[in-house]
């Protein structure tokens, strides 16, 4: 019997008193105190959690965690609105909430101040059968008065007690049959909105952009661009605030792409418009670095804290205190930077140079731009795809870290093209594709990842003893942790012969071959 | 699920009012918490307002019937459901040795709720008995409220010498409770299970008039009167007894999710059977 709350609105005119003497008319009814509480709706930025059909609302102390037909998932006790799931008390709600929610944070959609009025109806003896609640709410902040923007319509909410089924069946018959209560017809996070007139925070649309294979290259580029630019755009709030780390993180990976777009398709735009526009963005990489490394490296903390000993664990708070030191100074820089007339300009600019079309006469320095874009994207992944192959087929087990960099980077290279041009292929080859590039990709990630630890563990102990902040014990217990990074690199080192294998099989060749118009050897001169 | 039974082979040491309050408890704290009336007095049943019947009778806790799922309650308070008691219960024992695998039945059925629930708490009729064996099963721990005197502790003695180095017991976690710090045997008894490391739990449930009006105000204290002490001695005891099935030690209690050390008790048993009065801890 699940635990399914009622939300019922009452007709034009009806009052909530006028429901109360109803009530009290037919049944025994406790009334308790009106209560005055916050309410808010939390969800991610993504909103991850209404797309799995999720509600989490916080009112009164207490979290709610339903589906959006009002079925209880779980609740806790919480006096402040949380921000991370691990903010949440340890118990059933967290645990579930937790793998949806990962790192990000729960971000008011909308708050309310709710007056409240608890009704228990009772049995003869005196028990609760039925609950019913009468709410009348407004907009947080609207204050007395509120404008009728402000202020909600009453609402009533009633919960079945289980075992008592009859009494909900009566007390809802007589709502709906003698008050003429209406249910919701929508969850109530959507109703609130329509009746605040907020619109609902939507999640993002992937940066892929639909094109058509015989759309101008030139063209076909701008609209990528463009996408990507929103991209930039609906992290930008999130990324200076540091809401939580995957702002900065989609904002980073967007920026990535743009890129890798404008360094892989050559000849598509005029080269000096090009050549200007990479070194501002590349300005802009290098400007949103820092934040994003002390990000990533306060993720892995709680992670290295859990490979030491319990009593070691402690020994780790001069390293802590030094990356969250490092990480606010590089938001700060990150902020100034994005203060800065520079990237006023560089945003302005590109926006423009998006929004022109082609300059007649372009053949000339940018060949590629009239040609259709399927044709070129298609060359170019070919040839990202050739490079990826012949990279991972030299390196054997003595090969250094360098040329395992490389491979790196190519792979990326050819996985950008691949998602962003991914509407002008065969769905299935390309995610198949994509999913055998992706193993290879997640090992060679984790080999840079170990070593960019590595790097960054002895550059903290280097800093740390020097500034004399390192007791012996921390440099033992960041040494530790060290030698566990280096033990997982050694397996992902280990395993990428393996890995490689199972991409560079032929089934992946003819993938390609399929794919790409041509295939994606190297035409020879005949 | 986990499974905590309230029991103590002696009668009126705060079995049923301990349930009650420790259920309500786990329900604020978020955890889907069951309480499952096994005491045919019902007064678990009463306090929660509940009608102490169950359709079906006694049958539906024998027979893993389909109909045990529609006899659960919900009390007055979000995420406490109760199983209620049926006068008919009396006859469990009986009818429990009348059937096959015997000890076994009560731990089915608490397996067939328990996806419905976080935390099941079983409210036990006094005695030692075959209703008592298939608690011993079902419970991953006996929560065992003494009161502080030493024949409750000779008591719990042969409690523990039952259980003892049987396969799948449940861990034992005895508590003090009905405390009255005024009586010098209370304040004796206790001091001494903490010098001896009897193993009893930190926490303490203090007599208290407002957990004896729990008959009269058939509500949880918690509810009721959530800031007094008895309400805030059973949130420390609910904590106390979770970290302690957790297996996670608690700072001076000996060693993690072991039960109570049987030397001291054998130590206060014979000084009772040669007719010395129990020593101070030098």
């Amino acid at each position: 019997m699940t635990d399914r709350e009622h939300l019922l609105t009452l007709p034009h005119g009806a009052t909530l008193e006028g429901v109360v003497a109803g009530l009290e008319g037919r049944f025994r009814v406790e009334s308790a105190e009106e209560r005055e509480l916050g309410s808010c709706f939390l969800d991610t930025f993504d909103v991850r959690l209404r797309e799995r059909g999720l509600v989490l609302v916080w009112r009164g102390g207490e979290l709610r965690l339903t589906t959006s037909e009002g079925e209880l998932l779980g609740r806790a006790p919480c006096s402040r609105a949380p921000a991370f799931a691990t903010d949440l008390p340890a118990g059933p709600l967290r645990e579930t909430l937790e793998p949806v929610v990962d790192v990000r944070r729960l971000l008011p959609q909308v708050a309310l101040d709710v007056r409240s009025r608890e009704l228990r109806v009772l049995d003869e003896r005196d028990k609760t059968v039925v609950r019913v609640t009468l709410e009348s709410a407004a907009r947080q902040g609207a204050g007395a008065g509120a404008s009728a923007n402000g202020a909600l319509p009453p609402l009533v909410r009633v919960r079945g007690v289980r075992g008592y089924d009859d009494a909900l069946d009566d007390v809802l018959r007589v709502l709906a049959d003698e008050r003429r209560l209406r249910p919701l017809e929508t969850d109530e996070l959507r109703h609130v909105c329509a009746a605040l007139g907020e619109e609902l925070r939507e999640a993002a649309p992937k940066a892929s952009v639909h094109l058509h294979p015989l759309q101008p290259a030139h063209d076909a580029a701008r609209s990528l661009h463009r996408a990507l630019l929103g991209v930039l755009a609906l992290n930008e709030a999130g990324t200076r605030d540091a809401l939580d780390t995957e702002f900065l993180h989609d904002y980073r990976v967007a920026l990535r792409r743009v890129r890798s777009l404008l360094a892989q398709l050559p000849g598509v735009f005029p080269p000096a418009a090009v050549e200007r526009f990479r070194a501002e963005f590349k300005w802009l990489g290098s400007v949103t670095g820092p934040a994003r490394d002390a990000d990533v490296l306060q993720l892995e903390l709680p992670r290295y804290a859990q490979l030491l000993p319990d009593e070691a664990r402690r020994d780790l708070a001069p390293l802590e205190a030094l990356v969250e030191s490092d990480r606010r100074r590089a938001y700060a820089e990150l902020v100034a930077a994005m203060d800065s007339q520079r990237y006023r300009d560089l945003y302005d600019a590109w926006r423009t140079f998006l929004g022109s079309p082609a300059p007649v006469g372009a053949n000339a320095s940018a060949p590629n731009g009239l040609r259709p874009i399927r044709a070129v994207a298609s060359e170019r992944i070919a040839s990202a795809a050739r490079k990826v192959l012949k990279r991972g087929r030299r390196i054997d087990e003595r090969t250094p870290a360098e040329p395992l960099h490389d491979l790196r980077i190519q792979c990326k290279k050819l996985r950008y093209l691949l998602d962003l041009f991914s509407s002008l292929y065969d769905e299935e080859d390309l995610a198949a594709l994509v999913k055998a590039l992706k193993r290879l990709q997640d090992c060679l990630g984790a080999l840079n990842d170990a070593a960019v630890q590595q790097d960054t563990l002895r550059e903290a102990a280097e800093r740390l003893a020097a500034a004399g902040e390192a007791p012996p014990a921390t440099l033992l217990a960041i040494g530790r942790v060290a030698a566990h990074v280096e033990q997982r690199r050694r397996a992902e080192r280990e395993s990428f012969a393996e890995r490689f294998a199972r991409f560079d099989t032929k089934k992946t060749r003819n993938r390609l071959d399929r794919l790409l118009p041509g295939g994606y050897r190297e035409r020879r001169p005949s | 699920m986990k499974a905590y039974a309230l029991y103590n082979i002696k009668g009126g040491v705060g079995k049923t009012s301990s349930a009650v309050n420790l259920a309500y408890v786990s329900a604020s704290l978020g955890h889907r918490t069951l309480l499952w009336d096994l005491d045919p007095q019902g007064a678990a049943t009463f306090t929660c307002r509940v009608r102490p019947e169950l359709v079906g009778g006694v049958r539906v806790l024998l027979d893993d019937d389909a109909h045990l799922a529609s006899n659960v309650r919900g009390s007055d308070h979000e995420g406490l459901d109760v199983l209620p008691a049926d006068f008919s219960q009396r006859e469990l024992e009986q009818r429990l040795g009348a059937r096959s695998r015997p000890t076994e039945r009560l731990a089915r059925i608490a397996r067939r709720l328990a996806p419905g629930y976080d935390r099941l708490i079983f409210d036990c009729a006094p005695g030692i008995n075959l209703v008592g064996e298939n608690v011993f099963r079902a419970a991953d721990a006996l929560l065992v409220p003494t009161v502080p005197t030493p024949l409750s502790l000779r008591t719990l003695a042969q409690l523990l010498k039952l259980l003892r180095g049987r396969p799948g017991a449940p861990l034992v976690l005895p508590f003090f409770c009905m405390v009255d710090r005024r009586k010098a045997l209370h304040r004796d008894v206790c001091s001494y299970a903490r010098a001896h490391s009897l193993g009893f739990l930190d926490a303490e449930i203090p007599y208290s008039s407002t957990v004896e009006r729990m008959g009269i105000r058939r509500d949880p204290v918690g509810a009721s009167a959530p800031s007094s002490a008895a309400a805030r001695s059973y949130r420390l005891l609910w904590d106390e007894v979770e970290a302690r099935s957790a297996g996670v030690p608690i700072a001076g209690a000996p060693g993690a999710a072991s039960s109570p050390r049987r030397s001291g008790l054998r130590d206060l048993l014979e000084a009772m059977r040669t007719g010395r009065v129990p020593e101070e801890p030098r």
